[in-house]
């Protein structure tokens, strides 16, 4: 039996709990009683994968429907792959640890790009076939969701179908459609020409791509007329009213984010021209403040837990922020919780809810000017000035914090060395900032750390042709900006740029791509969002073995090119980035969706921030 | 804690195979959540972060099952026994089962901890003579102390033990072996050091914590 050898392994790996599930609100149901079985499968480590509340929502939600059992499944981490692997443990669901190559649907969230190899192992571990042309009658079904899934072209020969956008309705759909397909009876074929149907599933082995001599892509074609030229997201237009689970699986072991997670709303008004998110994601959709309480308050009840945090791509824009703040200020005082804040926009009023909420330790602050030029910060459309931030920094120190974390990117479209540097500048003023404060007002034990990221062009960005700075170029900005960060009581922390040219190569890949992860996959590439896991030298073997070139994929692109994600749309639309990307060569900022609307095309959907009256 | 003002209940509980894997402090944690749940009338500590003030009898080793845990808890007001079994037992984890709540009046101390009985299930890959090591007067193993590694004969550890055969090449044993604050034994290292006696290996190992005693009390069943 299955749990018998699972059992006889776990005595040899490091946090055996990882893989035993059992834990309070994790549900268990009767195989015989339900029609299908579903393994969510996140791809990287239990303590990752169970902070993520894309996971908690869906699970939950499959969970609700008597007819499905959704079991959570893993990456094992090196140690316990290895024993595995040596046991012939097949990959198993953590609830009812039997082997998910007999479950119908393995479903993966697609989160960030440096996990894609470890999809593959976990394929493989799972003993199913890894291509999804080699799968047959009685396999299960691959599919793929989440934020990479719009444009995950690099995983289109492991994945039978993606699900774009948000998940509430058209998962169950999905799910609907395949109980028809069994009751009638047909083939895998004849499924995946089911589900084409619904608008948000695009089934890659429907279309065919034609490459021009110089390797970029001549034309995306359906092969077949029953399948949509372009496959639009799909989003919740009425977020108010959208499931929301009101338990969360409690962990025995500590997690990333080990905490009651309220998402507030989708979406950003701010369209920063770096961020995917904020396209991906629109329109901006709220929730109403009575709906955030009461799931606050039934969480708190069916979790036990003792912090609550809130999610939203920029919190401070919430329009209830107040009148919600106080409310759940209220319930977390009585319940004595603590509440935590996500990073908040540099405001007066953002400061004073943090005052409030932290009565006790001043923790440090993180604030995320992004570029360090006013030029920089022009072209990204980060509508922050140098003032904005050292006036909150001095509010800060006056109000008794002495610890403020600085975020920034390197490797942005226009920049110049001098905009690099202007991060240490800008680093030396807040400092400046501090010292200016009173010492009777201030606290003591400065602690400045600035974290300087390497900028990753996305798929449906107005960066999206934008080229992105190879190694060496990042290499030469990074000891440029440590030669002019000459302060010690600034801390300069930067990523290692071969990952994010890497995550940049597969942020904008194409299909072909699918052949060097499978190589990769077989020289042993995996986890390699975690530095001491990943290696270049296999990398660039992997590449070399296919004659393909990472170059090829960080190049610059024309507007006119085709994108090999055209067949995906969005909302927003190319005219839209088209427009933003020329404003951001001409340092012209854009207003936000709440001041001025841009017309970018999401007001197609027919809900959010779009059709709110304006003053 | 003092016995005469505060009010203090034990709790007695089982710790099934699902959940044997938990590590002590995780455990913790998760008995802390399940009081909060039950919106129990818990006193929390003073100070910067308040917790719960509770105590658990020996940890039990991770890995091991077991039908006898035990905790102290400090309430604030008094509350009826069976009311606080089921209110706490509804809101643990499957996996953890509330057997018994008392008032903690006269209980022998968590410090008098002097031993436990185990029931552990093994296969061995040959057939061993099962009393051989029963009988053995000494084995000498490394064992882990403060101040390092220590050559200790485990046979010192061991109260009482019976091995019994129970189909080919499996096994069965119920000893009762030091445990607390004194003298401690870790009932996986008596089977890796069977083992090394018996020059196999064991496995499909399961071991369930069968009783806990306090000096002075009887251990004969």
């Amino acid at each position: 039996m299955l749990r018998q050898q699972i059992e006889n392994i776990l005595p040899f790996v490091e946090k055996p709990a990882r893989y035993t599930g059992g834990e309070l609100n994790s549900v268990v149901k009767n195989a015989d009683d339900v029609d299908i079985r579903f393994a969510f499968c996140f791809a990287d480590v239990y303590e990752v994968g169970m902070s993520h509340l894309g996971m908690k929502i869906l699970y939950s939600l499959m969970n609700e429907r008597p007819d499905i059992w959704c079991e959570r499944v893993f990456a094992p981490w090196i140690d316990m792959e290895a024993e595995m692997r040596k046991a012939d443990v097949p990959l198993y669901g953590l609830e009812s640890m039997d082997a998910i190559k007999d479950f119908d649907f393995i479903g993966f969230t697609l989160q960030y790009e440096m996990c894609y190899t470890n999809i593959i192992n976990m394929l493989d571990l799972a003993k199913v076939p890894l291509l999804s042309a080699e799968r047959t009658e009685g396999d299960p079904f691959v599919c793929m969701g989440g934020p990479c899934a719009y444009s995950a072209e690099a995983l289109a020969d492991f994945a039978d179908f993606y699900i774009l956008g948000e998940g509430e309705e058209v998962n169950l759909e999905v799910m609907d459609a395949y109980k028809e397909w069994k009751r009638e009876g047909g083939s895998r074929f004849d499924f995946l020409k089911k589900i084409s149907a619904i608008e948000g599933v695009y089934v890659p082995s429907f279309y065919e791509i034609s490459y021009k001599t110089d390797g970029t892509i001549m034309a995306i074609e359906p092969k077949y007329d029953f399948v949509p030229a372009k496959v639009r997201k799909r989003i919740i237009k009425n977020l108010d009213s959208v499931y929301y689970p009101d338990k969360f699986v409690v962990p025995f072991i500590e997690i990333v984010h080990d905490r009651i997670m309220l998402e507030v709303f989708r979406g950003c008004l701010r369209g920063c021209r770096f961020c995917q998110a904020g396209m991906i994601y629109r329109p901006v959709r709220e929730k109403t403040p009575a709906t955030l309480l009461d799931a606050a308050q039934k969480l708190i009840d069916s979790t036990g837990y003792e912090e609550i945090s809130l999610s939203s791509l920029s919190t401070s824009d919430y329009s209830c922020l107040k009148e919600f703040t106080d409310g759940l200020l209220d319930i977390t005082e009585k319940e004595s919780i603590s509440l935590s804040l996500p990073s908040l926009r540099l405001d007066s009023f953002s400061m004073e809810l943090m005052e409030k909420v932290q009565k006790v330790r001043k923790s440090s602050l993180t604030f995320a000017p992004e570029a360090g030029s006013q030029r920089m910060r022009d072209v990204i459309n980060k509508n922050i000035t140098e003032d904005d931030l050292l006036t909150a920094a001095k509010t800060a120190f006056e109000g008794g914090y002495s610890s403020i974390k600085l975020y920034f990117m390197m490797g942005l479209p226009f920049e110049t060395v001098e905009d690099v540097c202007e991060i240490a500048e800008l680093s030396k003023k807040v400092v400046r900032q501090y010292l200016t404060t009173p010492k009777e007002k201030r606290a003591p034990g400065l602690r400045i750390t600035t974290s300087v990221a390497s900028f990753v062009p996305k798929a449906f960005t107005p960066f999206q042709w934008a080229k992105q700075d190879d190694r060496d170029t990042l290499r030469e900005k990074q000891y440029a900006l440590k030669e002019a960060m000459n302060d010690k009581r600034v801390k300069y922390n930067y990523h290692e740029a071969p990952v994010s040219v890497l995550e940049g190569v597969f942020a904008r890949g194409d299909r072909r791509l699918s052949k060097v992860l499978m190589r990769a996959h077989e020289l042993g590439v995996r986890f390699d969002g975690w530095s001491d896991q990943f290696s270049q030298e296999k990398w660039d073997q992997a590449f070399a073995d296919c004659g393909m070139h990472i170059a090829f994929y960080t190049r610059a692109r024309s507007f006119e090119e085709v994108l090999p994600w055209d067949m995906v749309d969005v909302g927003v639309t190319k005219e839209f980035l088209i427009s933003e990307a020329k404003k951001a060569e001409q340092a012209i900022t854009t207003p936000h969706c709440r001041e001025k609307c841009s017309n970018c095309g999401a007001s197609c959907f027919g809900g959010g921030v779009c059709f709110e009256p304006r003053h | 804690m003092s016995q005469d003002t505060k009010i203090i209940y034990r709790i007695t509980y089982t710790k099934d195979e699902g959940v044997k894997y938990i590590s002590h402090l995780d455990f913790l944690r998760c008995v802390n959540r399940a009081f909060k749940r039950a919106k129990l009338p818990v006193k929390y500590s003073q100070g910067f972060n308040p917790h719960i003030l509770q105590n658990i009898a020996l940890p039990c080793p991770v890995g091991v099952s077991s039908e006898c845990e035990m905790l102290d808890i400090e309430m604030t007001r008094p509350l009826d026994c069976d009311e606080l079994r089921l209110c706490l037992d509804e809101v643990m984890p499957r996996g953890i089962k509330i057997l018994k709540a008392e008032r903690y009046t006269n209980q022998p101390d968590f410090f008098d901890i002097c031993s436990a009985r185990y029931a552990i299930d093994f296969c061995s890959d040959v057939p061993i003579d099962a009393l051989a090591f029963d009988n053995a007067e000494c084995f000498m193993i490394e064992k882990k102390s403060k101040r390092g590694m220590k050559e200790v004969n485990i046979k010192d550890f061991v109260q009482s033990m019976h091995t019994t055969e129970t189909g080919k090449c499996s096994y069965h044993i119920d000893a009762v072996i030091n445990a607390g604050a004194q003298s401690n034994l870790k009932p996986d290292l008596l089977t890796s050091a069977m083992a090394k006696f018996y020059a196999t290996e064991f496995y499909n190992i399961k071991i369930v914590r069968k009783e806990i005693y306090f000096s002075g009390e009887s251990k004969n069943k």
